[in-house]
């Protein structure tokens, strides 16, 4: 089942921790979930490398409404490319303002669980339409 | 992106770490103030410009979307609702995602405060924990906040 209305939640729960606490505690709230609510798939990825790293965004973006994506698959890198993010997709639908900092949960997120897999995080856009990379460290 | 797919279990987590943190004044205050009022505002719309029919179209729509084993009840001046088997009790007992043990406590928190304020009372009872509670809104003074009942001379 999904909702995309989550979308719009995420968001004022970003507002929240950001204009009650500062950026540095939004950031911990993301670095939070990574390290908990996605411990298991950080786990995933370690374990079965960069085969699960696809398997996880397709089975993600074939069920989120409204994105237009592609996956490339290299041997030593996995790369998504979003043309339209289903949560942008959501916000500008409902008419909703999405907050400066609101991408920046991507690039933290994905780089701690990066981290905890072994593995290298870069992205590069936002507000929408962005490219991110999940890639071996060289050896 | 977090992705919707985790909405209730991202939900509960947030709830547990909010209130582990900073407080379950905290976590009150992002109920209100934030889920309340900055993302429901199109229950708050419905609510004030169309009374007991949009609570119907709201709810009939979300519960829906939100795959919910319920029954609705209005009349022209209340809305009822018996949840038997709540959405997000069910996705976080199988998928043992439930980390806030009163995650339940948020549905009166945002919705009285919403009904409140548009001239609705709201009751309710739940079982914590176990998908089941029952919601009843009733027509006290539609279009002007409960609070001013007292100043407004009648």
């Amino acid at each position: 089942m999904i909702v995309p209305a989550f979308h719009g939640i995420c968001e004022v729960t970003f507002r929240f921790f950001e204009e009650s606490y500062g950026p540095e505690a939004l950031e911990a709230y993301w670095r939070h979930l990574a390290e908990t609510y996605y411990a298991d798939l950080a786990e995933r990825w370690r374990a079965e490398g960069l085969d699960a790293v696809e398997q996880y965004w397709r089975g993600i973006f074939e069920e989120e409404v409204g994105a237009r994506w592609e996956i490339e698959r290299a041997e030593d890198a996995v790369t998504l490319r979003i043309e339209r993010c289903p949560a942008f997709a959501w916000m500008e639908e409902s008419r909703r303002e999405v907050m400066p900092s609101y991408c920046e949960h991507c690039r933290v997120m994905n780089a701690r669980l990066c981290e905890l897999a072994g593995l290298e995080f870069e992205l590069s856009g936002g507000r929408g339409s962005c490219v991110q990379s999940f890639r071996e460290v060289p050896r | 992106m977090i992705t919707a797919l985790d909405f209730f279990g991202v939900y509960c987590a947030t709830f547990e770490y909010i209130e582990r943190t900073y407080g379950h004044e905290a976590l009150e205050k992002y109920w209100a103030e934030y889920i309340a009022d900055r993302f429901l505002v199109h229950l708050d719309a419905l609510v004030a410009e169309r009374g007991i029919e949009g609570m119907k179209e709201y709810w009939g729509h979300t519960l829906e979307e939100e795959e919910a084993g319920y029954d609705i009840t209005a009349t022209e001046d209340s809305f009822r609702i018996d949840m038997h088997d709540c959405p997000a009790l069910r996705w976080l007992r199988e998928h043992d995602r439930m980390t806030y043990d009163d995650y339940c406590a948020h549905c009166p928190a945002l919705y009285e405060r919403i009904m409140n304020r548009n001239g609705y009372s709201y009751q309710y009872e739940y079982d914590p924990g176990a998908g089941r509670c029952w919601i009843e809104i009733r027509a006290v003074t539609p279009g002007r906040p409960l609070s001013d009942q007292g100043s407004a001379g009648g």
